[in-house]
């Protein structure tokens, strides 16, 4: 029990360190989020 | 497409009709100078006629292309320099970590339901595009591109329809041609000037700047036309006194 609790302890910086790459990930995702262009080529009758 | 604002930048340029421009020539013959009607999406893919472009297969590619990330931004911003005629200035930036990376891009003004709408489909024609050619855009830095438009009298009395749109390109001579980003902005446009109530540009906002804007009341450009809507009134007075104090 003790050696699975020590394990636990060591795997909280490293579930922290997943979340805070997860919300570097996002942040990066949202600052260069794309719009898409759309050229309607167009001859009016 | 109205259903997707944010995620979608359209422009219908015209050919081979009375709306037709320089640039919307250019940019026909840039693809293959042959189909229309026909939608281009992102540069990449031609949809052809009323098959193809329909609302359905466009909106496919339209989230395909979404679903790919994209490591540049735009930001535009308007400011009036006299009469109808606006500075336009567009703020590019690449991502920092990403390869220096060299884009063309255009800006193009629109007149939305230009030049007729009777059935909904004549959104954002375009009155007049600028190819402002190759540009060299530097990881975690800003590129700055200016461009001063001048609004025709049409467009001038719509002026609540005037679009502004811009957009960066795979760097080449001939469609097809990845967009990595686009934008569009409708009028009145943000300033560019981060402290527009400083008319006499001395990095603060006080009572200079208030009697400036005072002996300029009810003139339709200069610098005290601090919103640029062509007219020094009650609204920009009260834009100076939000800003009063030191410029940020």
């Amino acid at each position: 029990m003790r050696t699975d609790r020590r394990m636990n302890r060591s795997l909280i910086p490293l579930g922290l360190a997943v979340l805070a790459g997860a919300m570097l990930a996002t942040s990066a995702t949202e600052a260069a989020q794309r719009k898409v262009l759309f050229e309607n080529f167009t001859m009016a009758g | 497409m109205g259903d997707y604002p944010d995620s979608l930048v359209a422009l219908q340029p015209h050919v081979g009709d009375n709306w037709a421009n320089t640039w919307t020539w250019a940019r026909w013959n840039f693809y293959d100078g042959y189909y229309v009607p026909r939608v281009q999406v992102d540069g990449l893919v031609g949809l052809v006629g009323s098959g193809e472009g329909s609302y359905s297969n466009m909106k496919n590619h339209m989230l395909d292309r979404l679903a790919i990330p994209t490591n540049v931004t735009i930001e535009l911003y308007g400011d009036l320099v006299e009469n109808q005629t606006y500075l336009i200035t567009a703020v590019l930036y690449l991502e920092e970590g990403a390869a220096r990376e060299q884009v063309r891009v255009h800006l193009i003004d629109c007149l939305f339901d230009w030049p007729y709408n009777t059935d909904g489909r004549y959104n954002n024609g375009v009155k007049q595009g600028f190819d402002l050619g190759y540009q060299t855009l530097n990881p975690g830095e800003e590129t700055v591109i200016q461009q001063e438009v001048t609004f025709d009298g049409e467009s001038w009395q719509s002026q609540d329809d005037i679009r502004i749109g811009f957009y960066a390109h795979e760097p080449l001579g001939s469609g097809p041609a990845e967009v990595y980003q686009a934008e569009m902005i409708a009028w009145p446009f943000p300033s560019y000037d981060m402290c527009p109530g400083d008319i006499d540009d001395d990095g603060v906002v006080d009572t200079a700047d208030l009697l400036a804007l005072l002996a300029a009341w009810g003139n339709t450009s200069g610098p005290e036309d601090i919103n640029g809507d062509g007219l020094v009134n009650t609204a920009d007075l009260l834009q100076l006194l939000s800003e009063w104090g030191q410029c940020p």
